[in-house]
């Protein structure tokens, strides 16, 4: 079943540790800054490896200067977005190389209308809801703010956090297009 | 206006004749030249690391160049000065200096030479000076031993240029053993009879037993580059040093354009540097790249101070060997007499212990940046 | 606030030369991969072994040095820091915590008078306090960590982004039963 089989792709997902995935995520972000899309020194944000020895758990974060919370990264040069932020958090069991949680996400107002949006990639760190089905455990959050958004959960296939971030900014501007189509007459790989 | 920090580059020394020098309260570049001029004795500079000896060399280089045939060897950049051999050393002498044999029908004239030492002005560095004579000379071949090739470059560079050459070394300070000083300065001496010598010295010639013993000959002279004086604090020659230091280099021209809490920030740096410039530029590009990085700032505030204080504190220690705190509280406002001679030229090598002037004479003081590690007990 | 992952990226901004010491031999690969993960990603990365090697690069290229003798390549970067003044992208040196090159920088007073704050040793500047945390959680949330989850699993806490950083930093301090 469809909805058993993401189960088991999204729990694979899992099977990763802090340095693979704070890497990868600081690597896109140094890309992100490279092409102007934020200031170069989030790269040295995302973050030291902040673990809690009691409870096994390692936390990625962009570091907040003010307080215990991950600041946000804000974007430029995107031009749909007016003052979009970014926000990136996972946490993992580091031991176990098992990422437990994670979430990217990214507010702002379209250029267009003004109007505000926030979209959000989150893997549950436990069983939410009534199924895999209503609640998958990879899903998309999509809608005019956090408060408002539709609750609707949008199934996603197993993305890690850094191909999520990799979709979402696509999303945005697709000169980030990762896997772009191959060339008119050229045979797709 | 938003400075740009990497102009500070800590690590590189002044150029000659550059703009961005800034005379210390010593004056001693000058001091050099005059005695260069005066005496022609054979001179040795010496001083703990990031104190300025490379700025002031080529300071004395552009001071001499309307005198002399000046020859700036900054061996070091060259050459791996642990592993320098007398033979090796005067090559690059030789090369820098220009190579013998010139119009000896190998393709090159004296004119094209003299043409070539007129078109670089009467100082030369090896960086771009040598650039252009060496190419002009490329295809000079010379089978002479080193030293003879150096001696007659020399003679050679004095007779197109008409001048005497003063060849200033630098880098001499990173040879480590006595022995091999000792050798690479009995290499030098022949050349002292030609020309004005300025060299670098080592540490364990600067500031051990043997540091005012004569090297290359009689009527040499020691010039000892000393940080500047931080205390008063208020009046203290080497703050206003310090700071006039970092406005050249990031070219701001009157500290009334900056932020005022910088002005403080930059004043707590010079005092924790213990007035050694290259701590001073270190600390203020730290906190700069903190302020970036922590609070999104463009001017380094007094928290972004503190982060890369405790850098360099964590820095201090790694040139500490066990025993070391001791020996230093010990040595704490005394001459150092007590101090075993190796550890006092390793530890005023670092700068971790710095000599100042009292009315009682010379002392030695812990480095600032170490007095939080001394008072742990 | 410093750590490890700044102190790099500071130190990356700040050519010629830096160091970064690892704890065994068994993570050096992955220290060098975390280094170069946080250097601009239009730097080329060369690993090297040797001082020669390192003079080689191209000055804008990232040069990960991984001494197979320590002591000998810090005695020779000592003699011979010059060298490397126009870089304009850094030479990473690696060392064992507590190795010959780590001691011997204790009479490198040349090279350590260049890389003294461009020293990084993640072991020292990684101390997580969860005490400390605690406190300031409660300091900024009003609630302890195990207050907050539990609001969360009633469905109180709102979407806001201030309440998703809380979230994580809850479940990073609270005890392991929460998670599935």
């Amino acid at each position: 079943m469809i909805w058993h089989d993401l189960v088991d792709q999204h729990d694979a997902l899992r099977e990763r540790g802090y340095s693979e995935v704070a890497k990868e995520l600081r690597k896109r972000i140094g890309t992100l800054a490279a092409r102007q899309h934020c200031a170069p020194m989030f790269q040295g944000r995302l973050s030291d490896k902040t673990e809690d020895k009691r409870s096994r758990r390692t936390e990625v974060l962009i570091k907040g200067s003010q307080s215990p919370i991950g600041d946000p990264i804000p974007l430029q040069n995107l031009p749909s977005v007016e003052h979009p932020k970014l926000w990136i958090y996972a946490l993992l069991d580091d031991r176990e190389k098992r990422l437990l949680k994670y979430t990217v996400r990214l507010d702002g107002r379209w250029a267009a209308d003004q109007a505000p949006f926030t979209i959000s990639v989150e893997l549950d760190d436990r069983l939410m809801g009534s199924g895999a089905c209503g609640h998958p455990i990879l899903h998309c959050h999509m809608g005019v703010d956090h408060d408002r958004r539709p609750q609707f959960r949008l199934p996603l296939p197993a993305l890690t956090p850094w191909e999520a971030l990799d979709w979402l900014i696509t999303q945005l501007d697709e000169r980030h297009e990762p896997a772009p189509w191959p060339a008119p007459g050229a045979s797709p790989s | 206006m938003t400075p740009n920090w990497s102009l500070l580059a800590p690590h590189r020394p002044v150029d000659s004749g550059g703009d961005q020098y800034v005379p210390p309260p010593s004056n001693i570049g000058e001091a050099v030249a005059r005695w260069v001029l005066a005496s022609g004795a054979p001179v040795l500079l010496g001083g703990p690391t990031g104190v300025g000896k490379s700025t002031e060399l080529a300071q004395v280089a552009a001071l001499l160049r309307r005198d002399r045939a000046v020859c700036l060897i900054q061996l070091d950049r060259f050459e791996n000065m642990r592993r320098l051999d007398p033979e090796r050393m005067l090559s690059r002498v030789a090369q820098f200096v220009g190579q013998p044999r010139v119009g000896a029908g190998q393709g090159v004239s004296v004119s094209d030479v003299a043409k070539g030492v007129a078109a670089l002005g009467s100082a030369l560095t090896l960086v771009s000076g040598l650039g252009s004579v060496a190419a002009t000379l490329a295809s000079l071949d010379t089978e002479l031993p080193p030293a003879d090739a150096a001696l007659s470059s020399i003679r050679t560079l004095a007779r197109l240029s008409e001048r005497r050459v003063t060849l200033l070394i630098d880098g001499l300070e990173k040879v480590p053993e006595a022995a091999q000083t000792r050798a690479l300065f009995d290499a030098l001496s022949p050349l002292a009879e030609e020309a004005d010598v300025v060299v670098v010295a080592p540490w364990n010639l600067a500031f051990g037993a043997a540091a005012n013993e004569p090297l290359l000959r009689q009527g040499e002279r020691f010039f000892f580059v000393r940080a500047p004086e931080m205390e008063p604090f208020e009046t203290a020659p080497g703050v206003p040093f310090l700071l006039r230091l970092m406005q050249r280099r990031l070219t701001i021209a009157d500290m009334n354009e900056t932020p005022q809490d910088f002005y403080k920030v930059s004043r707590d740096a010079a005092y924790w540097s213990g007035g050694l410039p290259r701590v001073f530029l270190q600390l203020l590009a730290d906190a700069a790249t903190y302020a970036l990085m922590n609070n999104g700032g463009e001017w380094p505030e007094k928290s972004n101070l503190n982060d890369a204080i405790t850098d360099h504190q964590e820095g201090m220690r790694r040139g500490l060997l066990p025993g070391d705190l001791s020996l230093i509280r010990a040595a704490d406002g005394t001459q150092g007499f007590e101090l075993p001679i190796d550890a006092k030229v390793r530890l005023l090598a670092h700068g971790l212990l710095l000599e100042r002037q009292t009315p009682r004479g010379v002392v030695l003081q812990p480095h600032p940046l170490l007095r939080p590690l001394l008072s742990e007990g | 606030m410093r750590d490890s992952v700044n102190n790099i990226w500071s130190a990356l901004q700040q050519p010629p030369l830096m160091v970064v010491l690892y704890d065994d031999y068994g993570l050096l690969e992955s220290v060098q991969e975390e280094v170069a993960s946080i250097a601009n990603p239009s730097w080329p990365v060369r690993r090297v072994s040797t001082v020669d090697e390192a003079l080689s690069t191209p000055a804008d290229t990232l040069a990960l040095l991984a001494p197979a003798d320590e002591g000998a390549t810090i005695e020779e970067l000592d003699g011979g820091r010059d060298r490397f003044v126009d870089r304009t992208v850094p030479v990473v040196v690696f060392l064992l915590r507590g190795g010959s090159g780590e001691r011997a920088l204790a009479k490198a007073p040349s090279l350590l008078s260049w890389v003294r704050s461009n020293l990084i040793d993640p072991s020292e500047q990684d101390q997580f306090d969860p005490d400390a945390a605690r406190e300031e959680f409660i300091r900024y949330a009003g609630k302890t960590p195990e207050e907050w989850l539990a609001m969360r699993r009633r469905g109180e806490i709102d979407g806001s982004p201030e309440s998703l950083g809380l979230t994580y930093r809850a479940l990073l301090l609270e005890g392991s039963d929460d998670l599935a």
